[in-house]
């Protein structure tokens, strides 16, 4: 097994953590995470190859008798244990008058599992100094392209997971990568400056730095067209999305809504439409660390549960959430492996995966032709989500006019689209046989929380408010 | 952290390296979680990390590299990290430039929880919170406390030994309405440098009101064609883009829209916008004396009566462009006007209480958002209205600016409490 040793070497230590504690405790768990990081970018005038700058290595002990959870994270785990259990028994406490005030839950699920997962990688073959000349070469070659290129950026992110799980009961290991590889231009024609960007990802890095190369034509050529795009009418339009804003919708309109803390707190309507319609019945949408191979593809989440494949929408009717360890223990039900942290320092709540709409069986140039008037819009910018009351917003990077069957040479940008989540859902007439699912996203709960996601889908035909 | 000592000493002695610099960061973070009012999770969590730089002149260029490092690590670590750093930073050939001077500083920035009792003030907050949402049908259904205290410490080769510890308090609470079929709940998250009991209870019972009279809104019969009043989130939220671009970074990779000179106001009907960066505000949780290169913080006035007069940023960028190194600001100060609130209400308007998230971008010169709570003056009643959204362009709205006098502290924000905008289209 391929944990390295700042993981391994503390093995032993948790164990024995477990066992003092759970001297207080029904239940105990110990999450050692260590990520690290590769950071190679370049721009026209600065670079820099970087590691471990946004690592997260340390571990999170978890607690439950009965009454509230209790946790308390910490850099590392070795030397005087027995001191170490002392510490956690008197720093994570609460103030003597909110005694009262704690929730009665549930004894946590410690099913028996022993087991290590690894995926495999290629990290080992390629040389800093690789790596730096293929982002290099790429961002030349961009500004070779016009000279209304005023940057170029070119990145390679990459990401190397560790994680062990130990309780009473469960000892986890899982090793995984990820990589992202992001190109930006900032382009300037007369007084209007504009910046677009394209990428790639893979667990392999050898894919990705074989793919970026060809899609810096393609970059300048979009910079070109931004240029002269002007802002879209507000209206209510017909609309085709691309996977990625496919994937936003996915994930701004019920990805979040279905996170079963929300349930628990109150703060999702959804709750209230499970086995009822809410999308078109043309509509399947699924969420899991299992459900597709991309950046949240983790074999155990950070509560320990394995990961799943969990279908929300099925023929356009609502029918399960995501939940983490807490939220399934609150409302009785089982954890789909969603129970995921921003980094060691941070409390888990359930949290999207890779969230995406199945691909149905129209053609894209069907769907284009059937629009009289209207905007196909790509490239997921940001989104807002409301859980509670189904208000959505989704902004887009850019759109296409479409007149008459056809797309034209129009492009509007921004686009921001909103409107009321089942309106929205409901108003889905065509679905492509197509399906992308884009792993560069970075998901935050409210405003904050953030953790690595992808979604996406196929090219979604809608009716919907753009502004 | 507790190999500060280690780390400062094996960078030192690091062979082939012709400089360091070092940012550490000490944690402690006290939270409690509840829902409905009763205690979920109670989190303690101790961190500490540090971000390293060593530096090596090579072929009349300087290559740089960064790394992290985790407070267990030992020196035969740091060492290994060192050498691989140096030898990625012989393949970087960035201009030259000098670390911020040296000397040994240690200071805190001012706040009343200085000192405090994690606990006791996080259950302190807990009260003030759930005993202000006193409104018919309402509730707090999430609460989530953070007591922050960090002590960031930058070192590095020229002798800087630099020290400043920030006390914070985060609370995101989520007041809900419930009436009959129909239950709404707004979203809210406060940062504060100090805890003022009944400031947080005047905001929480504000919003209390606000996620009532959201239970309230329907979407407007007919357009609405009137000026748009922000809220301080929102006004922070946009003057964050605009500052943004007058960062030295942004000048020298030629991706600014603005330079020094260029009107954001090209012709104001309204108000004159001048905009200070500062280091420090009184209660803003963004407040600094050094930033992470050790430039102490020094304001800088970068937009006068709408017009950009200064650029602002770190010590690297600002020797790359010839400038004074102001350090990386983080606090906006808009200078108030003239026109108090309730006359700047007075007429007809759109007071945008809550948005999906107002978006600005400043090269599509676009300024918009869905407006999920807001209301309606129409001259005699204050409506609560919803399922709307606003668009228009930045530089046209600019210059229909009318700020109040009153003023507020919001995050790294402090200045008009409102600003009313024109130009928007509503839709």
């Amino acid at each position: 097994m391929a944990i390295r040793n700042f993981l391994s070497s503390r093995e032993e230590s948790c164990k024995r953590l477990v066992e003092l504690l759970g001297r207080r405790f029904e239940y105990v768990s110990v999450l050692g995470c260590d990520v690290t990081t590769k950071n190679v970018v370049v721009n026209r005038r600065t670079s820099r190859v970087d590691a471990d700058t946004d690592s997260d290595r340390g571990f999170v002990v978890k607690m439950s008798g009965g009454r509230a959870f209790y946790e308390y994270s910490t850099d590392d785990i070795s030397g005087d244990i027995v001191a170490l259990a002392d510490r956690i028994l008197s720093e994570a406490t609460a103030a003597d008058s909110l005694d009262d005030s704690m929730i009665h839950s549930r004894p946590v699920a410690d099913d028996p599992l022993v087991k290590s997962f690894e995926r495999e990688n290629d990290f080992d073959k390629f040389s800093d100094s690789q790596m730096l000349d293929c982002c290099n070469k790429i961002k030349d070659d961009i500004i070779s392209k016009s000279e209304n290129v005023v940057n170029a950026a070119v990145m390679l992110r990459l990401l190397d997971v560790n994680k062990i799980f130990v309780s009473k009961n469960r000892l986890l290991e899982q090793a995984y990568t990820w990589v992202n590889g992001i190109m930006v231009v900032n382009y300037r024609e007369g007084e209007k400056m504009v910046s677009a960007r394209e990428g790639d990802c893979s667990h392999l890095l050898g894919e990705v730095m074989n793919a970026l190369p060809d899609k810096a034509e393609k970059l300048v050529a979009k910079a070109r067209k931004l240029a002269d795009a002007k802002p879209v009418a507000p209206g209510i339009y017909d609309v085709i999305t691309d996977p990625s804003v496919t994937g936003l919708l996915a994930h701004e309109a019920f990805g979040h809504g279905v996170e079963m803390d929300m349930f628990v707190k109150d703060r999702a309507l959804a709750a209230s439409y499970m086995g009822k319609y809410v999308a078109s019945p043309i509509c399947n949408m699924r969420d899991g660390a299992a459900s597709t191979l991309s950046v949240a593809s983790y074999f155990f989440d950070d509560d320990g549960v394995l990961a799943h494949d969990t279908q929300i929408i099925k023929d356009g009717i609502l029918v399960s959430g995501i939940s983490d360890l807490v939220s399934a223990g609150e409302l009785g039900t089982e954890p789909t492996g969603n129970g995921r942290r921003q980094d060691h320092t941070r409390k888990a709540y359930s949290r999207m995966t890779n969230t995406f709409f199945e691909s149905g069986k129209d053609k894209l140039e069907d769907m284009i032709a059937s629009i009289k008037h209207g905007y196909m819009i790509f490239e997921t910018n940001n989104g807002m989500e409301d859980p509670k009351n189904w208000a959505i917003q989704c902004v887009a990077e850019y759109g296409i006019e479409i007149i008459d069957g056809k797309l034209t040479d129009n492009y509007v940008s921004p686009v921001v689209m909103s409107g009321y989540v089942p309106d929205v859902l409901k108003s889905i007439s065509m679905i492509s046989d197509a399906f992308k699912v884009e792993g560069a996203g970075m998901c935050g709960k409210g405003h904050k929380e953030w953790v690595r996601v992808s979604d996406g889908g196929p090219a979604l035909k809608l009716r919907v408010k753009l502004g | 952290m507790k190999n500060l000592d280690i780390i400062k000493s094996v960078l030192s002695n690091q062979k082939g390296t012709d400089g360091y610099s070092v940012h550490a960061t000490d944690t402690v973070s006290y939270e409690l979680f509840f829902v409905h009012g009763n205690l979920e999770t109670v989190r303690k969590s101790e961190h500490s990390s540090a971000q390293a730089s060593v530096y090596v002149k090579h072929d009349g260029k300087l290559g740089s590299s960064n790394f992290g490092i985790d407070s267990s690590a030992s020196a035969r670590d740091i060492e290994e990290k060192a050498a691989q750093a140096a030898s990625k930073a012989l393949m970087i050939f960035d201009e030259p430039y000098e670390l911020v001077g040296g000397g040994k500083f240690v200071g805190e920035i001012e706040s009343n929880l200085c000192g405090k009792d994690e606990k006791q003030i996080a259950a302190d907050v807990a009260k003030a919170v759930i005993y202000a949402c006193n409104e018919k049908d309402c509730d707090i259904n999430a609460l989530e406390i953070f007591v922050v205290t960090k002590t960031s410490t930058v070192l590095n080769s020229l002798g800087a030994d630099k020290s400043q510890t920030k006390h914070t308090v985060s609370i995101e609470a989520i007041p809900t309405c419930n009436t009959g079929k129909e239950s709404v709940e707004l979203f809210e998250t406060y940062e504060y440098g100090n805890f003022n009991k009944e400031a947080v209870m005047r905001e929480i019972a504000a919003r209390v009101q606000d996620v009532s009279a959201r239970a309230k809104a329907k979407k407007p019969e007919r357009t609405l064609d009137c000026p748009v009043i922000l809220n301080p989130y929102d006004i922070r939220e946009m003057f964050e883009e605009i500052v943004a671009d007058a960062d030295y970074s942004r000048v020298y990779l030629h991706s600014n829209l603005m330079s020094v000179g260029d009107k954001w106001q090209t012709n104001p009907v309204g108000d004159k916008l001048t905009v200070t960066m500062r280091g420090a505000i009184d209660g803003s949780p963004a407040s600094a004396l050094f930033d992470r290169d050790g430039t102490t913080l020094k304001d800088v006035v970068i937009i006068k009566d709408g017009v950009l007069t200064a650029n602002f940023g770190s010590n690297r960028f600002a020797q790359y462009l010839g400038k004074d190194a102001t350090g990386a600001l983080g606090c906006i100060n808009v200078e108030a006007g003239n026109t108090p609130c309730g006359q700047l209400m007075k007429e007809p308007h759109l007071e945008c209480v809550y948005l999906s998230g107002l978006q600005v971008d400043l090269y599509n010169d676009y300024i918009g958002g869905e407006i999920r709570l807001a209301y309606y003056f129409d001259g005699e009643k204050r409506i609560p209205v919803t399922g709307i959204a606003m668009s228009g362009k930045l530089s046209e709205v600019l210059n229909t600016l009318t700020l109040s006098k009153e003023t507020v502290v919001s995050g790294a924000y402090k200045g008009p409490e409102k600003i009313k905008l024109g130009k928007l289209t509503i839709f």
